[in-house]
């Protein structure tokens, strides 16, 4: 429990850092909003001037970060630009688009390669294991820019798959089966890229993993006490091999947020990823910092997630911390 | 009584990354009775552990049987089938390894791994798993059997992990066990309490225990026969009083002779009561075997301790010797004995 | 041979003391030495004998200098140690070296018994390169070990050898002082003879002073001047071995031996009895 709270504090602590540094790089970066704004002929450089003074981008670096502190404790995300909206809703729309696809992800490559990896482990240097070895080797050198544009190319080929975006134009006119169907349909495409690019990490990592526990004494052993096969590849030989594969999983939880910008943009999800990327392009500085803290959010959750289990499936760990 | 363990001429190599093979085991012929222990006595390079995991059919992936037989209750081991072979072993025929600490999971509980046992050799529910588990644990721990039980390996001390190993060897009641010197990392004190515990448990279970050890003072007063192991093959063979009393074969006389206790004894028969031991036994150098084991790997016409040996004669480079009965159940593989026979 | 009128060391109240926090509990301290006191000749060995937990291990650090204990002085070759700097240390540690019980642990298995055996003296930075590897190769002779095993790596060596490559490389710097804590307690009977046999060799041929640590009183008594008996963090009982041995008086010490083959064998059968 202390060592829960002291990793909380730690995240917390983290947290505080990184909106610094963003607040800093984002002030810092030359060019505000405004800029484009002015650009433009059709509107005064009153009406630019004006909206400059109410963003206050011209008061000094500390105020500007306190008042946002001040306001992101009230709730309050600030406001976007570019969208004319207050940041916090449409971040959070954004945000639960890009987790709809990268949970499905996720939770498909785990299931898949969790399993395709004891197996290849078990098979260790046969014919099964080389083939799997071979598919992962080959999906690990291709970029995920290819991966997607060739599912891509793939959907406008056949016809069998929507070419991009979140849902169809007629989609509010739909039933709601349909509507199910009809976000499901889209959403095959990029979790199928977000899966294929995952998954090869996940397998190796569980093959070798399994692969060293195989020749540990304790499973010699337990194989000397009759305990079937079965039993001593997923209670014994996993559960050894457990440490490695949950710093993976909290490395996936991490990532949740972040990794799937390429894919969402290529195939035009309205995930948080397109969002950050024309924020950061138009300087849109409030959504930029909500963005990236939100990201990080989820990159120190996943640790601490990862820490915790560690901590509950093996005892050693419970016991070193304890003496701490 | 049919012989509950007869092996008959078991050889077995190691294949090389290379695919060379190399010799383990050259031609071990052994039998053990119902409720006997056994003693092998075997330094590094001897074969011991080896014939262990063969007796088991559990060698290393580049362990090669390259022939003999192990018929254990009737049945040839090495011919089973995996299935047969699974329900036998923990059931009927189950095993210690070496080194305590790495023989247990490092996660799971060990009323977990004791269970696990049970419940991979009968169908209990999961209620009588639980009661049985804790009675297989007290078999060895006595009334300290529920803490042990909650508790991790980790948490245990090097003897209380090795009573574990044991209890999860008898849990389900065998015939047989072998043992892979079980007391190797354990200090005297402990390795007392555990010798201990194996004459307790074949006296309250009948059961017969093939005892590997490269010590022979453990030996001493627990086993009933011993039979020693040198470079793959069985030199010698016997009753252990004998065998410790008077060993025939060169190298189990040796062997015995090195033991800084014989030199002790030697001294004490020497010297004079007044006498300064220390001085005394400092004159006497432990009389060792000089060398060391040999390559197996390179094929030899004679004898494989030739080389070592204090008493070899012409014939011991061409020839290699036979088991040569000497007394009643002892014999010797050495050709001192063969021309007066 | 005549003897030295100061000993080579001499541990005076020696205590070490290991505090241990547990959340929630209060803290706990563990004594590991208390009021160790302890000579050792020139030239002698003295066998420390005492079951697992009384602090054998603690006190061989404490005298290397590897550990600072709680209290008490060590004097070596008169000097104090425990208060020294490191720097001053340093000059003196080479003087004091140890062998361990395992040495497939305490030997890099992937370096060449040359690589091993010039370690040493590389830290000490006093030879060329040419100068170190005939050390070695002398080094190598003196274990009698081939010459032509300097390149071996060590994974290579069998146990007993793998021993004596521990032994060479603590005398590189020329030891006064050799601590082998349990040095052979991990090696077949027959190979323990080997190197035991080694060991005097050795005394005689380069004058050294030996702490052994073991819990086998047969090696002990073979191999010792005198004996030490720690139990519990305390030194309970010293004196030549056939006199503690023979005529304990401490009951700590009856329990080390009991159990333990006996000491007055039947001299019809001088190899072994019943226990």
């Amino acid at each position: 429990m202390r060592y829960l709270l002291r990793r909380g504090l730690h995240a917390l602590v983290l947290l505080f850092g990184v909106s610094i540094l963003t607040f800093l790089f984002s002030a810092l970066t030359p060019g505000t909003y405004f800029d484009e704004m002015r650009l433009n002929p059709q509107i005064s450089p009153e009406t630019v001037a004006a909206l400059k003074a109410q963003s206050q981008l011209d008061r000094p670096l500390p105020v500007r970060y306190l008042h946002w502190l001040n306001a992101l404790v009230h709730g309050n995300l600030g406001f976007s630009f570019a969208y004319n909206e207050p940041v916090a809703p449409l971040l959070w729309t954004r945000a639960c688009n890009t987790l709809l696809l990268t949970l499905s992800a996720t939770l498909l490559a785990w299931l898949i390669g969790l399993p395709l990896g004891i197996w290849s482990a078990s098979h260790l240097h046969r014919p099964p294991d080389r083939l799997v070895s071979a598919g992962t080797a080959t999906l690990l050198v291709i970029p995920d820019l290819v991966l997607a544009l060739g599912l891509l190319i793939l959907a406008v080929r056949t016809g069998w798959f929507p070419t991009g975006g979140l849902t169809s134009t007629n989609y509010d006119t739909l039933p709601s089966l349909q509507k199910l169907r009809d976000l499901a349909s889209h959403m095959v495409l990029p979790v199928l890229a977000l899966t294929l690019s995952a998954l090869p990490t996940i397998v190796r990592h569980v093959r070798a993993a399994i692969a060293d526990e195989l020749h540990s004494p304790f499973l010699r052993a337990a194989a000397a006490h009759g305990i079937p096969p079965r039993k001593l590849l997923y209670n014994y030989a996993l559960r050894a091999a457990a440490n490695p594969l949950i710093g993976l999983l909290g490395f996936s939880v991490g990532t949740l947020l972040s990794g799937s910008l390429l894919v969402e943009v290529i195939m035009t999800w309205p995930g948080l990823g397109p969002l950050l990327l024309e924020s950061i392009l138009a300087r849109d500085f409030f959504v930029v910092i909500a963005g990236v803290l939100f990201s990080m959010l989820f990159l120190v959750a996943g640790n601490l997630l990862a820490d915790l289990l560690l901590c509950l499936a093996d005892p050693r760990i419970r016991n070193a911390e304890h003496s701490q | 009584m049919a012989p509950l363990l007869q092996v008959e001429n078991l050889r077995v190599a190691y294949a090389s990354a290379r695919g060379a093979l190399l010799p383990a085991l050259a031609g071990v012929n052994l039998a053990l009775s119902p409720g006997e222990i056994l003693g092998v006595l075997g330094e590094s390079g001897s074969g011991k552990s080896t014939l262990a995991a063969a007796l088991l059919n559990l060698l290393p992936p580049n362990g090669v049987i390259q022939s003999g037989s192990v018929v254990f209750e009737n049945k040839n081991l090495l011919r089973a089938s995996p299935r047969e072979l699974q329900s036998i072993r923990g059931a009927r025929l189950s095993s210690i390894f070496q080194e305590p600490s790495l023989a247990l999971h490092p996660t799971l509980r060990v009323s977990q791994q004791v269970s696990d046992i049970l419940a991979a050799h009968s169908s209990l529910t999961r209620a009588a798993l639980r009661e049985k588990t804790v009675d297989v644990l007290a078999s060895t721990f006595g009334s300290e059997a529920p803490r042990i039980a909650r508790s991790y390996p980790h948490e245990l001390s090097g003897g209380q992990r090795q009573r574990v190993l044991i209890a999860q060897a008898i849990a389900c009641q065998p015939a047989l066990l072998i043992a892979d010197e079980p007391t190797a990392s354990l200090d005297p004190a402990t390795q007392r309490e555990i010798l201990q515990l194996f004459r307790q448990i074949r006296d309250q279970l009948g059961l017969a225990i093939l005892f590997i050890t490269h010590n022979p003072l453990l030996l001493n007063a627990f086993a009933d026969r011993i039979l020693v192991l040198y470079a793959g093959r069985v030199i010698e063979i016997g009753p252990t009083e004998q065998i410790l009393a008077s060993p025939q074969h060169p190298y189990t006389a040796a062997l015995l002779h090195s033991l800084p206790l014989s030199l002790i004894a030697a001294a004490n028969a020497q010297t004079s009561r007044a006498g300064n031991i220390s001085s005394a036994e400092r004159a006497l150098r432990l009389p060792v075997i000089p060398g060391e084991p040999p390559d197996l790997s390179l094929a030899v016409p004679g004898c494989r301790f030739e080389p070592r040996c204090s008493d070899k004669m012409s014939i011991c480079t061409t020839a290699e010797p036979e088991l040569i009965s000497i007394g009643q159940s002892h014999s010797a593989s050495c050709f001192k004995y063969s021309a007066t026979r | 041979m005549t003897a030295t009128s100061q000993p080579l060391l001499r541990v005076a109240n020696l205590t070490k003391r290991y505090s241990v926090r547990k959340p929630f509990a209060a803290r706990l301290e563990f004594i590991a030495l208390q009021n160790v006191c302890l000579e050792i000749r020139a030239r002698t060995t003295l066998a420390l004998v005492g079951s697992s937990g009384s602090g054998k291990s603690t006190l061989a650090l404490c005298i290397a200098a590897l550990e600072r204990p709680t209290s008490g002085s060590v004097f070596f070759n008169e000097q104090e140690l425990t208060t020294l700097p490191e720097n001053q240390l340093r000059q003196i540690r080479p003087q004091i070296q140890l062998v361990f019980q395992d040495p497939a642990r305490s030997l890099n298995p992937r370096w060449s018994a040359l690589d091993l055996l010039a370690e040493p003296l590389l830290i000490q930075n006093r030879l060329t390169a040419a100068e170190r590897e005939k050390k070695v190769l002398q080094l190598l002779d003196l274990v009698a070990l081939p010459r032509n095993s300097a390149n071996k790596p060590a994974h290579q060596f069998s146990g007993g050898q793998k021993q004596r490559l521990a032994i060479a490389r603590a005398l590189a710097l020329q030891p006064q002082l050799l601590i082998l804590d349990e040095a052979l307690s991990a090696l077949d009977c027959s190979i323990q003879a080997q190197i035991a046999n080694l060991l005097l060799d050795l005394q005689s041929q380069l004058s050294l002073t030996y702490l052994f640590i073991t819990h086998d009183l047969a090696m002990a008594a073979y191999l010792a001047d005198q004996v030490a008996v720690m139990h519990r963090g305390q030194l309970i009982e010293s004196g030549a071995p056939q006199q503690v041995f023979r005529d304990p008086q401490h009951e700590a010490t009856r329990a080390l031996l009991t159990g333990a083959p006996p000491f007055a064998p039947n001299p019809q059968t001088p190899a072994l009895v019943n226990a």
